[in-house]
C-alpha cells in the first residue's frame, strides 16, 4: 500500500486545476499565436492552431512601408520608452515616498494616525472617471497637460496610498525588539531603517512594486486624456491601432500587445519568490 | 567607578503608572535581578535604563553621569532581549559584530573579539548561518554573545532564559553566571522566575505594581521577607500565611492567634513589638513545618491534597478556611484526615496589620 503525502494533490485535482489554468491562459495564448500569423491566418475560421509563423507583424509595429516601398520608422519605440519611463519613475517615486511614510505611520504614530491613513485611502475610493474632469482642468491650469512630469506625478499619487497601506502592514508585522536592539547597539534611526528594517521587508517591497507596476503599466484613461503626442504611452497607442482605415489589424495589434506584456512578465518572473513571500506575509508566525 | 543608579524614577503611560518612584543602585561588579509577577513594571524599568522608554520623573545615572535624556544610541548599554531580537537578514557572525561598528574598532580587533565570543559560547560552527536556521539554545547564545562582545556601561537581560527548555535553562544559567562574573559591569536581569533570580543575582529587587517591595541578597530576601507579598512570592513551595490578631503583647510574652488557636512567643525575640488588638499575619515555610510533635502546634488541619515532589510530598491542609502547606518525607495521611501541624523550633515570621514584617532580634540587616 502506498500513501500520498497529505498535502500533495492527486491526478483529479491536478487535472481540474490544469483545466482552469488553461481557460485563464487561453486569451493570452491566442493573442501570442495571432502575433505570428498572417492576416489570412488570423481571420481564418475555424482558428488555426498550426500555421507558418511570420515576424511580419512585429516589423509592422516598428516600420511602415510607404507607397514608394520605403521603410519608415513608426513612433512605437517612443511609446514603449514612454511607458517604461513613466511607469518606472512613478512606481519608484511612490515606492520611496510610500515606504518612508509607511514606516513613519507605523513607528512614529501621530495623534489621529488612523484618521490620516483613512483619508489617504479615500483618495482611491472614487472611480477614475469621476475625478477625471477636475484633474483634467487642474492639468490645463497648471500647464502639466501632455508633460512627462504631469503624468508621472499623477501616477505617483495614485500608487502612493496603495504603497503606504501595503508597506505599513509589512512594517507592523516586524518584531520591534529587533529595531530596539539595533538602536542599543549604537545605530542611528536612519541606520536602523536602512540596515535592519528594509532588508526584512524586501518581499513587501517586491510585492508592492509589482502590483503598482502592473496598475500603472496598463493604465489607459488618464494616459489617453493627459499625455500628448510626445508623452503617449503604449495602451493609448494600442487603442489608436484598432480603428485603422483597413479595419482592425489583428496581427499587428497582437504583436504590440505581446511586446507590451514582456516587461511585466519578466519583472514578475524575476521577483516571483519575493512576491510569493510578500502576499503570504504574516500568515506564518514564529 | 561606573555604578548604575536609578534615582526616584517614575514612569506613567497616560493615567497608568507603570513604575512608581523607584530607587536602585547596581555596583560595578554586581548582578541585580529584578523579580516580580507579570506587569509589575520590571521590563519597563529595564527599558528606561536602556533608553528605549523615556523617564517621566527622576534620573538614571551611569557612574554619576546623568543619562536620562540621552537616546538609546548614546548610552552604550548592551541588552539581550526576551525574544533575542537577532537581525534576521544578517549571519550569526554579522549579528555578533554588529554592535562593534559603533565602537570603531579595527578589522583585526573585531575579528579577535568575534573569535573570543564564538569560542566562549561554542558558536564557531554556526557563524555563517542566519538566525532562522538556529535552534532556540543557539539563538539565545547569539543574543548573549552580541551583548557581551561590547564593553558597555551596563548589561541588561530581559527574561534571558524564558524560552529555553528546562535542561538547557539550567545549563545556560550556569554559563551566564560564569560569564557575568568576568565582565565587571553593572548588570540587571529581569525575570519572573525566582529560581533564576536566586541563582544568578548578587542581589534581588522584588517588584510589585510598579514599586520595589524589597532589595537584598537572595538569602536575605528568603530569610527575612520584608512583607507578606515577598514572603508569599519568594520560595517554593509557597510560605503558609495565616491571618490572625495580636491578642496580647506583654513584657515577657507575645500572644498571636485566632479564635481557633493561640501561639505564645517570647517577647525577647522581637525587635519590633506588635501592638495588642491589631491584625497580624503569621507565616512559616512548608519545609519548617512537620507532622512530628514539637514546638508550636496548629490543630484541626484537614488534608485536602497531597502532591508528590520526588523525594518529598507537599501536603495541602485546610485550617479553618486558611491554607497550610507542609513539606514532608513521611507517609501522607488520608485525604480529609484531621491532623496537627507542628512548627518545631523554627521561629515563625510575624507581619503587622499592614503586612510589614516585624523584625526579630538577630535578623541580619
Amino acid at each position: 500500500m502506498t500513501f500520498r503525502k497529505h498535502n500533495e494533490g492527486g491526478w483529479g485535482q491536478t487535472l481540474v486545476s490544469g483545466a482552469i489554468g488553461l481557460i485563464y491562459f487561453a486569451p493570452v495564448f491566442w493573442m501570442v499565436l495571432t502575433a505570428f500569423k498572417t492576416r489570412q491566418d488570423a481571420l481564418a475560421i475555424p482558428p488555426k492552431l498550426f500555421f507558418t509563423p511570420t515576424l511580419e507583424n512585429f516589423r509592422a509595429v516598428f516600420f511602415d512601408t510607404t507607397s514608394s516601398g520605403e521603410l519608415v520608422a513608426t513612433d512605437a519605440w517612443l511609446y514603449f520608452v514612454n511607458s517604461a519611463f513613466i511607469a518606472g519613475a512613478s512606481v519608484l517615486l511612490a515606492l520611496i515616498l510610500g515606504t518612508l511614510a509607511a514606516y513613519a505611520f507605523s513607528r512614529y504614530p501621530l495623534r489621529g494616525n488612523d484618521t490620516y491613513l483613512f483619508i489617504i485611502l479615500t483618495t482611491r475610493m472614487l472611480p477614475p472617471i469621476v475625478v477625471i474632469i477636475p484633474i483634467f482642468l487642474l492639468f490645463r491650469l497648471t500647464g502639466l497637460s501632455g508633460t512627462y512630469i504631469g503624468i508621472i506625478l499623477l501616477y505617483t499619487s495614485f500608487n502612493l496610498p496603495f504603497s503606504i497601506w501595503m508597506m505599513k502592514s509589512f512594517f507592523d508585522d516586524l518584531d520591534r525588539e529587533v529595531e530596539d536592539s539595533a538602536r542599543m547597539d549604537g545605530s542611528s534611526d536612519w541606520a536602523v531603517f536602512r540596515r535592519i528594517v528594509l532588508p526584512q521587508v524586501a518581499a513587501g517591497l517586491a510585492a508592492t512594486m509589482v502590483f503598482a507596476l502592473i496598475l500603472t503599466w496598463n493604465e489607459f484613461i488618464f494616459a489617453l486624456l493627459l499625455t500628448g503626442t510626445e508623452s503617449r504611452t503604449v495602451p493609448v497607442a494600442l487603442a489608436s491601432t484598432v480603428g485603422g482605415s483597413v479595419g482592425v489589424e489583428w496581427g499587428k495589434l497582437s504583436a504590440m500587445i505581446t511586446l507590451f506584456l514582456i516587461p511585466v512578465v519578466i519583472v514578475t518572473f524575476v521577483l516571483q519568490n519575493q512576491l510569493l513571500r510578500g502576499v503570504t506575509f504574516g500568515t506564518i508566525r514564529r | 567607578m561606573s555604578a548604575l543608579t536609578v534615582q526616584r524614577v517614575t514612569k506613567t503611560f497616560g493615567d497608568f503608572t507603570a513604575v512608581s518612584d523607584i530607587d536602585l543602585t547596581v555596583a560595578e561588579d554586581e548582578v541585580l535581578c529584578l523579580l516580580g509577577p507579570s506587569g509589575c513594571g520590571k521590563t519597563t524599568t529595564l527599558r528606561m535604563i536602556a533608553g528605549l522608554e523615556s523617564v517621566s520623573q527622576g534620573q538614571i545615572l551611569f557612574g554619576g553621569e546623568e543619562v536620562s535624556a540621552k537616546p538609546a544610541q548614546h548610552r552604550n548599554v548592551a541588552m539581550a532581549f526576551q525574544f533575542y531580537a537577532l537581525y534576521p537578514d544578517l549571519t550569526v557572525g554579522e549579528n555578533l559584530i554588529f554592535p562593534l561598528a559603533a565602537e570603531g574598532l579595527s578589522k583585526a580587533e573585531t575579528q579577535e573579539r568575534l573569535d573570543g565570543i564564538a569560542d566562549t559560547l561554542h558558536l564557531d560552527s554556526v557563524l555563517q548561518r542566519r538566525p532562522h536556521e538556529l535552534s532556540e539554545g543557539e539563538k539565545q547564545r547569539v543574543a548573549v554573545g552580541r551583548c557581551i562582545i561590547r564593553r558597555p556601561n551596563a548589561f541588561l537581560f530581559d527574561e534571558p532564559l524564558s524560552r529555553l527548555d528546562v535542561a538547557l535553562r539550567e545549563d545556560m544559567r550556569g554559563s551566564i553566571r560564569r560569564i557575568l562574573a568576568t565582565l565587571n559591569r553593572p548588570t540587571v536581569i529581569v525575570t519572573h522566575d525566582q529560581l533564576e533570580a536566586m541563582t544568578m543575582g548578587d542581589r534581588i529587587a522584588v517588584m510589585r505594581d510598579g514599586r520595589i517591595e524589597q532589595v537584598g541578597t537572595p538569602q536575605d530576601v528568603f530569610d527575612h521577607p520584608a512583607n507578606t507579598f515577598v514572603a508569599g512570592f519568594i520560595g517554593t513551595p509557597q510560605m503558609s500565611l495565616l491571618d490572625g490578631r495580636c491578642l496580647d503583647a506583654g513584657e515577657t510574652q507575645v500572644t498571636v492567634g485566632t479564635d481557633q488557636m493561640r501561639w505564645t512567643l517570647p517577647a525577647s525575640r522581637f525587635a519590633d513589638m506588635p501592638r495588642t488588638g491589631e491584625a497580624a499575619t503569621v507565616g512559616f515555610r512548608p519545609r519548617a513545618a512537620s507532622l512530628t510533635p514539637g514546638g508550636l502546634a496548629l490543630g484541626g488541619c484537614r488534608l485536602v491534597l497531597s502532591e508528590h515532589m520526588g523525594a518529598e510530598k507537599l501536603l495541602h491542609f485546610d485550617w479553618h478556611g486558611q491554607a497550610v502547606r507542609v513539606l514532608t518525607q513521611d507517609d501522607a495521611p488520608q485525604i480529609d484526615e484531621i491532623c496537627t501541624v507542628y512548627l518545631g523550633d523554627a521561629a515563625p515570621h510575624v507581619f503587622d496589620n499592614n503586612g510589614i514584617r516585624l523584625r526579630m532580634k538577630g535578623d541580619r540587616q
